[in-house]
């Protein structure tokens, strides 16, 4: 929080974005306290930011470090597309046709190990291709553990998504195999997260939150 | 550039040293699993669990699910396909089946990992990734009742 006055008579300050001016009480007793969200127009929306735009937040420290995402926003609807999520609704459709009333579960998507090697490769050449290869919202979230509640109502099943990813420079800098290694997290990685701890290549947090209805056939 | 090397050095050498381990067998996990937050686990030697006090919201990170504790009594097998993403040469995992509240049915796939340099040596401890799997934070449970 910077303030910027704080005396006799009342204050100003900014806490993130929040302008706050307040007076101190009369002899009244009555003192006023006023709170202001400043427009922050220079970021994008949650609506709109693209991978790209998440990538340069995160670099350089400016902008909000938490975006939640839902349904219709770019990041969500490039999300959906990826194949996991594709291959994960299927393994819902299959459970749930097997008569559950509702499910509760996970499906990981894994760069690390040896199987991850071919997806690595995969999702990091649309950097080179600008996004005509593979997936751009992956290649920005890496791995990701894609959770799922799942509820039927007769042939139709209500399908809520989590997705939960932080940017640190560690995950960024991560080489594959290599990174994937236990001593490469107790050495190297916890290193870089340490040297970038705050301003420039700090940490950042993104939520996924979107809803789906799927069709049993 | 040196400390570079001594790093590509010593994660070569772990990736050859990690081909050598012995496998998790089913009869190393029944019995009692803690977590530091006190949740508890006991997998039964007739393939039933019980599941105390885990934090709901690692295992469903839904909004709703915030501060939430998970009890419920399942079931449990060794499975080897549940590759945590860590290269220690373990693809073998817990997974867990509980019942929910709706009668529905909810699945857990812990990890497994060990002691050592590569973390692939008994006595085994189970884990989940605690949000996202690229931070490598783990929600961990270790074994009681050696």
């Amino acid at each position: 929080m910077d303030t910027f006055y704080a005396g006799g008579t009342g204050g100003l300050s900014n806490n993130n974005g929040i302008l706050s001016w307040w007076t101190d009480a009369d002899e009244a007793q009555y003192g006023q306290y006023n709170m202001l969200k400043l427009a922050n127009e220079n970021y994008p929306s949650n609506k709109e930011i693209t991978p790209w735009q998440l990538g340069v937040e995160w670099l350089s420290g400016n902008g909000p470090r938490h975006r939640d995402f839902t349904n219709g926003d770019l990041m969500t609807e490039m999300l959906r597309k990826h194949s996991h999520v594709r291959d994960t609704r299927d393994i819902i459709l299959s459970k749930m046709a097997l008569g559950k009333t509702s499910l509760n579960g996970s499906n990981s998507y894994k760069l690390g190990g040896i199987r991850g090697v071919g997806l690595y490769l995969k999702d990091y050449s649309t950097l080179l291709t600008g996004g005509l290869t593979g997936n751009l919202a992956v290649t920005y979230l890496g791995s990701y553990n894609l959770k799922y509640t799942a509820a039927a109502y007769h042939n139709t099943i209500i399908v809520s998504f989590n997705v939960e990813n932080s940017s640190t420079m560690q995950s960024a800098s991560r080489p594959p195999v290599l990174g994937y290694l236990p001593i490469w997290q107790q050495t190297a990685g916890k290193i870089i997260n340490e040297k970038f701890e705050t301003g420039w290549g700090s940490k950042t947090t993104q939520s996924f939150n979107w809803t789906e209805i799927l069709y049993l056939k | 550039m040196k400390t570079n090397l001594k790093y590509i050095l010593i994660a070569f050498l772990s990736i050859i040293l990690s081909c050598t381990g012995p496998k998790p067998e089913k009869a190393d996990f029944t019995g009692i699993w803690k977590s530091s937050d006190k949740a508890y686990i006991i997998l039964h030697k007739n393939g039933t669990c019980t599941l105390r006090g885990i934090d709901y919201h690692k295992i469903s990170s839904f909004p709703q699910n915030e501060n939430k504790k998970l009890n419920a009594e399942g079931t449990w097998q060794l499975t080897e396909d549940a590759e945590s993403g860590i290269i220690d040469n373990i693809n073998s995992g817990v997974n867990i089946k509980y019942e929910l509240y709706d009668g529905g049915e909810g699945e857990i796939v812990f990890y497994i990992s060990g002691q050592g340099i590569n973390e692939n040596n008994p006595p085994w401890n189970i884990f989940i990734w605690d949000g996202d799997p690229d931070d490598m934070q783990k929600y961990q449970f270790t074994k009681v009742n050696k």
